[in-house]
């Protein structure tokens, strides 16, 4: 008897074991209701009482940070409640966005009801993934439910776009005609063009110590000469540690601002040489100066090894200390990150922006299109039950309220409206700029929904309150240190397409393989040896015959009279 | 003919009672084999059925048709991949650190356990155990995160110590020769003690009857081990390094992922980061499948030579 006893529990827990390695394999999706493609669905959502809810991906690795407290509780959220009844369900990406793009199709049915992603345009990186989708029925044609309930957001698909991106990648002509991808984060209109400020930033106290000032930095080798005096120097960070003359944020960004005076200005990734024939910048004289450069301020310690790749936590480690005297990156991101850190206890080793530094045409202006060149953009997957609902909820969130209520909050409660404008209460003002209302959706995670940005036009400043109180470091970027110069034309990288060996060029002139060989030149022995590298680098785009995709490029140029190399 | 009729019959009945046997054994230990039944799913879901996934690489994966209906495409990305300018460098890599992980990493945990083994303070022994076989629980994120620190030419332990001698720090993770030493060692030093309990186990298995008698023969430490420690050992040894042979062209690719850098890549790029890298960042499933399955076919060959040789030499082996 007592045998028996322990043999069922036996029976019992190998049965257990068995089904519980099948449970993983059930597929199930939460949200919306049961019929395909969302058009016209009578979702759960028109039960006045059940809110519909979506389930949004937002692609941006490190955008975690804008996580919310509660989901359906804040104030923005119980707005678009209101008016559309539809609740946001956010999900982050937290590690490389065509990755998580590329798994997300790769696995067939995508389990999300919109999803906001990078779209650079072209045809590599996160473009091709979400373009390849489009072509291959991943995602849903917005052309019906724009034209339905998408007014506010059908503008956002032409207004301040530059015009070969559009015609490219947001009408890629091998859609046929649907529109899968809505640009966000566009201007709505010429002076809604935010300049993000990127350049170089150095610790103000370090500077002052050795008697420099911003403007000195005119040149690269300005930046050399000033790191090789920090390192004999002998400056410390927050805690006491020797500093690293210069670093930059998470995987290389943006230390390329250091070696802007070695950078060929260029639209399309083309140069003409001495002898008028066109090739790729990496064969540029100037490209063998970037790696000799680079090659010196890593072999002489000027420049921290470790952040070629490192991470978003360690990069953040190390400037939260003001462990780098030198960095780089744009402004937003300099200014809101510090408030939160270094600033409180050591104002002192504030970094402030330097340059203007020229470009190797001696330009200090930065080339622009009119228009952005590439925008995130979000898109709804082909099976979503609640796209209508999905494009209802965006359109609110797109019209002049709308807008109002994702960067201020609720009229009233964290803004007045003056003269048309919205002004921020006092008491939300410093919480607004500090970044602790993203948490409860103000200026936070909705904003990835929101296209035609009307700051100057209709708000009349860029950051909440600096209408009352310009910012003058900011001013003096868009002004002395990195000011816009815009072209109105149509890239020439765009005819790559009509090359016959497109695929093979494609993957030939890949960014990581370039970018591999040449940070591996930084870190060789010698100078000679980097420049081996580089030339190695070279020798492959030669092998694989990109002298005649060259040819095939120079042959464009009577194709159209506006073309930018 | 009739004796040959009667042999024929003869050995149908045996086959039948041998049959007959069998089915008795299932049947009467039927609570046991139900045991079976996770291990037997297990492998049927996870390692069979995904066995079809292999046939991507002779087709060009699309996202709408899936793995059932993308198209036949033949050896387009066989051959793309030999004729891919790195080849050999990708085979070169992954043989090369596995195998310097197999040279150092596969004596290791036998040495920890015999020293272990001779351990006769039951606590220290204990203690010892624990703290070995704590770092395979940790993930390698956790872990390359705390080398890269350790490593750091800037507050690093290892340049702090350096600097403290006067000399110049040096950027460890950066360099081919020191890649592969801290490969080697953190593969060491997180497998080390998790892998000795098999070697331990085995020890315990040995007949302590066989060091008396040897003792009473004159025999010390160094003999027993030699002639009966080793001896005993011999079978798990052989099994496992059976195993580890055809992991030899697997050479971890979490850990060389996560200690990799722009100056390493041409000794660390291996044949499964250069996969994920094709499959999952720039998207050519069909031809990551191909690097993944060429990657199998050369285990598999692996496998088979070694446990032929196994076999051959020492009588112990997988099949």
């Amino acid at each position: 008897m007592k045998e028996k006893m322990k043999k069922w529990p036996a029976v019992f827990l190998a049965i257990t074991m068995a089904f519980s390695l099948l449970v993983g394999c059930e597929s199930g999706r939460e949200s919306g209701n049961d019929k395909p493609n969302g058009t016209k669905t009578e979702s759960s959502g028109n039960e006045s009482d059940k809110p519909v809810h979506v389930k949004a991906f937002i692609c941006w690795n490190g955008s975690s940070s804008g996580r919310l407290e509660d989901e359906e509780n804040n104030p923005v959220a119980k707005k678009i409640k209101e008016a559309t009844n539809v609740v946001f369900n956010f999900e982050f990406a937290t590690s490389s966005e065509v990755e998580n793009l590329n798994l997300m199709f790769a696995a067939g049915d995508v389990p999300y009801d919109v999803v906001a992603a990078p779209y650079w345009g072209g045809d590599g990186g996160e473009t091709g993934v979400i373009k390849k989708a489009g072509k291959q029925g991943m995602l849903l044609p917005l052309n019906d439910l724009l034209d339905q309930y998408g007014e506010n957001i059908k503008p956002a698909l032409s207004t301040m776009v530059a015009k070969d991106f559009y015609e490219n990648d947001v009408r890629d002509p091998d859609f046929n005609g649907n529109i899968y991808v809505v640009p966000y984060q566009t201007a709505a209109a010429p002076e809604d063009v935010f300049n993000w400020g990127y350049t170089v930033y150095a610790r103000k106290d370090i500077m002052e110590a050795l008697g420099w000032k911003p403007e000195d930095f005119n040149h690269s080798e300005k930046i050399y000469e000033f790191l090789k005096e920090v390192k004999a120097g002998d400056f410390k960070d927050a805690t006491g540690n020797p500093v690293i003359p210069a670093g930059n944020w998470h995987n290389g960004w943006a230390y390329g601002e250091m070696i802007r005076s070695f950078s060929v200005p260029s639209f399309s990734g083309f140069f003409r040489d001495e002898d008028g024939s066109l090739k790729n910048t990496v064969f540029s004289p100037m490209m063998d100066e970037e790696v000799k450069f680079m090659h010196k301020m890593v072999s002489e310690g000027l420049f921290d090894p470790e952040a070629f790749r490192q991470n978003d936590t360690i990069a953040k480690e190390k400037h939260a200390v003001g462990r780098y005297a030198v960095s780089a990156a744009h402004y937003p991101h300099f200014r809101d990150f510090f408030r939160q850190n270094l600033l409180d206890e050591h104002p002192e080793m504030e970094y402030v922006p330097v340059g203007p530094i020229e470009d190797s045409s001696g330009s200090i202006y930065r080339n622009e299109l009119k228009g952005r060149a590439g925008t995130p953009a979000w898109f709804i997957p082909k099976n979503s039950k609640v796209a209508e609902h999905v494009i209802k909820a965006i359109n609110y969130m797109n019209s002049d309220e709308g807008k109002r209520l994702l960067r201020y909050g609720v009229e009233g409660i964290h803004y007045d409206m003056n003269n048309g404008k919205p002004v921020v209460k006092p008491e939300w003002l410093k919480k607004m700029n500090a970044g602790e209302t993203r948490k409860i959706g103000i200026g936070g995670v909705y904003l990835e929904f929101m296209s035609l940005t009307p700051s100057m036009s209709q708000w009349g400043e860029f950051t909440p309150g600096e209408a009352q109180k310009p910012d003058p470091v900011y001013e003096k970027i868009i002004t002395e240190i990195s000011p816009y110069k815009f072209y109105e034309g149509y890239r020439a990288s765009y005819f790559a397409k009509e090359y016959p060996k497109y695929e093979e060029i494609r993957e030939l002139t890949d960014g990581n393989t370039r970018r591999d060989y040449i940070e591996r030149a930084y870190f060789a022995k010698t100078q000679e040896e980097a420049l081996k590298i580089l030339n190695e680098y070279r020798n492959y785009l030669l092998d694989g015959d990109i002298e005649k995709y060259w040819e095939f490029m120079d042959g464009k140029s009577g194709a159209r009279e506006d073309i930018l190399w | 003919m009739k004796e040959q009729l009667s042999q024929g019959s003869m050995v149908l009945k045996k086959e039948n009672n041998y049959k007959n046997n069998i089915l008795k054994k299932i049947l009467k230990y039927r609570i046991l084999y139900l045991f079976l039944i996770p291990p037997v799913i297990w492998f049927f879901v996870f390692g069979y059925i995904p066995m079809y996934g292999i046939t991507l690489a002779f087709r060009d994966y699309r996202f709408d048709m899936g793995l059932w209906h993308s198209p036949w495409v033949g050896f387009r990305y066989v051959d793309k991949f030999f004729s891919y300018f790195q080849f050999w460098n990708l085979l070169r890599n992954s043989f090369l650190i596995s195998f310097m992980k197999l040279l150092i990493g596969f004596p290791a945990p036998i040495i920890l356990a015999l020293l272990l083994n001779e351990v006769r303070i039951a606590k220290c022994k204990r203690i010892v155990q624990t703290v070995s076989y704590l770092p395979h629980f940790v993930s390698w994120v956790v872990v390359a995160t705390i080398f890269t620190k350790f490593l750091s030419p800037h507050g690093g332990f290892f340049n702090d110590l350096r600097q403290l001698f006067g000399v110049e720090p040096i950027f460890y993770l950066g360099q081919a020769r020191y890649f592969y030493l801290t490969v080697v060692f953190t593969e060491v030093w997180k497998g080390v003690g998790f892998g000795s309990i098999i070697y331990l186990a085995a020890l315990s298995g040995i007949n302590p009857n066989l060091y008396a008698a040897a003792s009473i023969d004159g025999a010390g430490k160094w003999r027993s081990l030699l002639h009966i420690t080793l001896p005993g050992l011999a079978p798990t040894i052989s099994i496992l390094l059976i195993l580890s042979v055809g992991n030899l062209m697997k050479a971890g690719f979490e850990q060389i992922l996560l200690f990799q850098t722009p100056a390493t890549l041409t000794v660390s790029e291996i044949l499964e980061t250069y996969s994920l890298k094709t499959g999952l960042r720039e998207g050519n499933i069909s031809y990551a499948t191909v690097v993944g399955l060429f990657q199998s076919l050369v285990s598999m060959a692996l496998i088979t030579t070694a446990n032929y040789s196994a076999r051959k030499f020492s009588g112990t082996s997988l099949w």
